[in-house]
C-alpha cells in the first residue's frame, strides 16, 4: 500500500532550484533511505512533508491526505501521523527532558496526566535511555543522547510515520551504529514507515530496505540498497566505491 | 584582564606597522558609522533644545538662557556620551561578535600557531583605530550638534542665531571643547578592549557568539557611563 | 539607487507588520501566559542590577552638570529639583532605553536566533504548536511591562544618584535637595516620561523579536542579528525621541490652547 506519493515536486529558494520535478513513492511499513550530497535539498524534502516549507508546484499525498494548498492549522493532522526528527536535537534549551517529551502530547492529544507519564517512560525505554535523565536539562546531556531525547520526541505521538534529518550527522562511529540500529528497531517495534535523510551509506546497507538517490532536486536511483553497485549513474556509483574501500 | 592589558600595552608600538589592518578599522568605525551617528547625535541636540527651554521656563519664566546652557550640555555631556553610546552598539557589538567567530572557529589559534601575535594583529590595530575615530566622531558631532541646537533655537524658540552665538561664547571655553576630545579618546579605548577581551573568551556555537556580543554591548556601556561620571567630576574641578 | 530606496523601506515596513500581527495575536489572548509571566520574571530580575546601576551614575552626571552651571547664578537650591525633573522627563528613559538595547535587547535576539538556526521553532510547529505564540510574543510582552518596572528602578536610583552627589559635591543637604523635587517636578513631566519609556520598550521589542526569529544560516548570522539589533534599536531610540518630544510639545500646546 503507498503510504506517501510526491508528484512532480518543485521548490526554489531565490534563483536556485532545490527541488525540481521530483517524483517517489513510499509503501507502507518499509524503512527508505534518502541518500545524496550534501544541498541537494533532502532536507528540504523532509520539510515540505510535513509543511514547515511549502512547495511551489507538484503534489504530496500522506495517506490520502491532499497536502496541496493546505494552511497551517490543517497541517496538524498531519504532524499528527508524521514525525520528524531532526538534524540539531533541536530540544528546548529552557524545558526539562520531561517537558521536551511531554511537549507535543500537550498539545496535540487529550491523554490524561496518568497516560502522558507512562508514555514518556514507555518512549524513554525504546530509546534505550535511563528514566533517570527526565529531570536534567538538555544541555547536561551528550550529543548521542540529545539525539535519543529528540527521537523519544516524536516517538511519544506514536507516528505511522518517522522523517529522520540526518540523524547520524555528527556522532561518533560507536554512537552513529548506535543511532542507526535504534532506528531499525524502533520501526519495526513501532511498526512505522521510516524515511531516514542521509549521507552514510553504510548505514543504509544496514537497514535500508529501499533507497533513493537525489541529485540536483532529482531521484536518479530508486531501487533496493542491494542492487546499487548495477547503477550506471556515475555519482551513485562514486558512494558505492567510498564504501568498498572501507 | 590585567594580562589582556599588559599584552595590549606590550602589542602597541609594534602594531603602528600594521597600517593596513588599521586604515581598514577607521574606515569601519568612522567612516561608515558617521552618517547614522551624526544623524542621531543632531537629534539629541534637538530635544536638548527643547528640554533646556522647557526647564528655563520653570525657573526664570524665559528662553534667554537656553543657547548658554544647551551649548554647555551638548559639549559637555552629550556629543561624547550618546556618540560612544551608539559606537558601542555598532563598532562594539560588531567587533565582539567578529571575534568570537575567529576565536570559535579557530581562527587565532591559527594565527599564534603561524607565528604572529593575536593582540598585535586583532586587539592593538583596532585599538588605535578606534581611539582616532572616537575622538574625529565627537569633534565632528558636536560641531553638528551645536549647529542644529541654533537653527532649532531660531525656529522653534525665536533666537536669533547671531544671539545664539553671542550666547554661546559668553559661556562656553575652548577647555570644554578639550575635555569633550579627551572623554572620547577614553571611550574610543573602552570599547575595542572590552569587545576584544570578551570576545577572545568566547564559548563555541551560536550561543556561545550571540552571549558574548550582548555581554560585551552591556558592560561597555556601563563602564561609558560610568567612567563618564568620573572624567566629568576631575573635570568639574578645571572650571 | 531605486532597489537601495524599496529596500529601505522594506526594512522598515516588514518590522512593523511583523509587530501589528504579534498585537494582533496578543489581543486575541491565544499565547502562553505562563512563559510571559515567567519572561517578565526574568527580564526584570536579569536587568534590574545593570539598569540601577546606570541610574544611579546619570543621576550623578546630571547633578555634576547642572551643579555646575547653577553655582554661577546662585541657584544651587534648585538643583534637586531641575536635575530630577531633567532625569525623569529625558535622560533616564533615554539611558535606560540604551542600557536595554544591549541587555535585553541583544539577548533576545541572540536567543531567538539561536532557536531559530537549532531548528527549535520547526520543532515546536512539528508538535503542534505555533513558536510565535509560544516563545515570541512571551519576550514580546515580557521586554514591555519589565521596561515599566526597570524604568521605576533605574529613576529611584537616579534621584538617589543624584542627591549624593548634591550633598557630596555640591554641598547641597538632602533637606534642600529634595525639597524643590515637587515644584519642579510636574505630572505632565513623569507622563511624559514613561511615555517615552513605553515607547522604547515597544521599538525595542519589535525590532528584536524581529531580527532574532527571521535569523537563517549559522553562528555568524546570529552575531549579524545581534549587533543590527543594537544599532537599529539604538537609532529607532533616539530617533524615537525627538518625535515623542516634539508631540508631546503640540499636544500640551493644543491643550494650553484650549484652558
Amino acid at each position: 500500500m503507498t503510504l506517501i506519493k510526491v508528484e512532480n515536486l518543485e521548490k526554489s529558494f531565490g534563483d536556485r532550484k532545490i527541488l525540481n520535478n521530483l517524483t517517489f513513492q513510499v509503501l507502507a511499513g518499509e524503512i527508505l533511505f534518502i541518500l545524496g550530497q550534501s544541498g541537494t535539498g533532502k532536507s528540504v524534502l523532509l520539510k515540505c512533508l510535513v509543511g514547515l516549507l511549502i512547495p511551489e508546484k507538484g503534489k504530496i499525498i500522506i495517506d490520502q491526505f491532499d497536502l496541496t494548498g493546505r494552511l497551517e492549522k490543517d497541517f496538524q493532522e498531519v504532524r499528527r501521523k508524521c514525525a520528524m526528527v531532526f538534524q540539531n536535537p533541536a530540544l528546548f534549551d529552557s524545558l526539562t527532558v520531561e517537558e521536551n517529551i511531554a511537549f507535543g502530547l500537550h498539545r496535540l492529544t487529550t491523554f490524561n496526566k496518568m497516560e502522558i507519564n507512562n508514555k514518556i517512560k514507555k518512549a524513554v525505554e525504546s530509546v534505550q535511555l535511563s528514566i533517570k535523565i527526565l529531570h536534567k536539562k538538555p544541555n547536561e546531556l551528550s550529543y548521542g543522547q540529545q539525539k535519543r531525547v529528540s527521537l523519544a520526541r516524536s516517538l511519544v505521538l506514536e507516528p505511522e510515520i518517522l522523517l529522520f534529518d540526518e540523524p547520524t550527522t555528527g556522532l561518533d562511529p560507536v554512537s552513529t551504529t548506535a543511532i542507526n540500529r535504534l532506528i531499525g528497531y524502533i520501526s519495526k517495534e513501532y511498526k512505522t514507515t521510516s524515511l531516514v535523510v542521509s549521507h552514510d551509506i553504510q548505514c543504509a546497507f544496514e537497514i535500508a530496505q529501499r533507497v533513493l538517490f537525489l541529485d540536483k532536486g532529482q531521484v536518479i536511483y530508486n531501487d533496493s540498497i542491494q542492487n546499487i553497485h548495477l547503477s550506471k549513474q556515475p555519482l551513485v556509483q562514486q558512494f558505492f566505491q567510498e564504501i568498498q574501500l572501507k | 584582564m590585567i594580562h589582556f592589558l599588559n599584552q595590549t600595552r606590550l602589542a602597541l608600538p609594534q602594531t603602528l606597522r600594521r597600517k593596513k589592518i588599521i586604515f581598514e578599522q577607521i574606515d569601519f568605525i568612522a567612516v561608515q558609522s558617521a552618517p547614522i551617528i551624526l544623524i542621531s547625535v543632531a537629534f539629541a541636540a534637538v530635544v536638548t533644545v527643547l528640554e533646556s527651554s522647557f526647564h528655563m521656563k520653570l525657573v526664570i519664566q524665559s528662553d534667554s538662557m537656553v543657547p548658554g546652557f544647551s551649548s554647555l550640555l551638548i559639549l559637555r555631556e552629550l556629543g561624547a556620551i550618546v556618540t560612544a553610546l551608539l559606537l558601542t552598539s555598532r563598532v562594539g557589538a560588531g567587533m565582539a561578535s567578529e571575534v568570537a567567530g575567529q576565536k570559535v572557529s579557530e581562527q587565532i589559534d591559527a594565527l599564534r600557531l603561524l607565528g604572529i601575535n593575536p593582540f598585535e594583529f586583532i586587539v592593538a590595530p583596532r585599538l588605535v583605530a578606534s581611539v582616532i575615530s572616537t575622538i574625529v566622531l565627537v569633534a565632528i558631532a558636536n560641531v553638528v550638534s551645536l549647529y542644529m541646537s541654533m537653527i532649532v533655537s531660531s525656529q522653534i524658540l525665536s533666537i536669533h542665531p547671531e544671539l545664539f552665538w553671542q550666547m554661546m561664547n559668553r559661556f562656553v571655553e575652548f577647555k570644554d571643547y578639550g575635555f569633550s576630545l579627551i572623554k572620547a579618546a577614553a571611550f574610543g579605548a573602552l570599547i575595542p578592549i572590552i569587545s576584544c577581551y570578551f570576545g577572545f573568551q568566547s564559548e563555541s556555537g551560536a550561543e556561545g557568539v550571540g552571549r558574548t556580543t550582548t555581554k560585551s554591548v552591556v558592560v561597555t556601556s556601563i563602564l561609558i557611563i560610568v567612567f563618564d561620571f568620573v572624567l566629568s567630576y576631575i573635570f568639574s574641578y578645571f572650571y | 539607487m531605486i532597489t537601495s530606496i524599496l529596500s529601505f523601506f522594506d526594512n522598515i515596513g516588514r518590522p512593523i507588520l511583523f509587530a501589528l500581527h504579534l498585537m494582533r495575536l496578543t489581543l486575541k489572548l491565544s499565547f502562553s501566559r505562563n512563559e510571559t509571566f515567567q519572561q517578565i520574571y526574568k527580564i526584570t530580575i536579569n536587568s534590574l542590577p545593570t539598569t540601577v546601576m546606570a541610574g544611579f551614575f546619570v543621576g550623578a552626571i546630571m547633578t555634576i552638570q547642572f551643579t555646575l552651571q547653577m553655582r554661577d547664578f546662585g541657584a544651587l537650591s534648585y538643583l534637586g529639583g531641575l536635575a530630577t525633573s531633567g532625569t525623569f522627563r529625558e535622560v533616564g528613559p533615554l539611558l535606560i532605553g540604551f542600557m536595554l538595547c544591549g541587555k535585553v535587547g541583544a539577548f533576545t535576539a541572540s536567543e531567538l536566533g539561536t532557536m531559530k538556526i537549532t531548528e527549535q521553532f520547526d520543532a515546536i510547529r512539528c508538535l503542534g504548536a505555533d513558536p510565535l505564540k509560544e516563545i515570541v510574543i512571551p519576550r514580546f510582552i515580557g521586554i514591555i511591562v519589565s521596561s515599566f518596572f526597570l524604568l521605576v528602578g533605574g529613576l529611584v536610583a537616579s534621584v538617589a544618584g543624584g542627591m549624593l552627589l548634591g550633598i557630596l559635591y555640591a554641598g547641597v543637604s538632602a533637606d534642600e535637595y529634595l525639597r524643590h523635587i515637587p515644584r519642579f517636578l510636574l505630572g505632565i513631566s513623569i507622563l511624559s516620561g514613561f511615555i517615552k519609556s513605553l515607547t522604547f520598550a515597544i521599538l525595542l521589542a519589535t525590532i528584536c523579536t524581529f531580527k532574532g526569529y527571521h535569523v537563517n544560516g549559522g553562528a555568524k548570522e546570529v552575531g549579524q542579528a545581534v549587533v543590527s539589533t543594537a544599532v537599529a534599536s539604538m537609532v529607532a531610540i533616539v530617533l524615537f525621541d525627538w518625535l515623542t518630544s516634539f508631540s508631546l510639545e503640540v499636544v500640551i500646546q493644543i491643550f494650553q490652547g484650549f484652558t
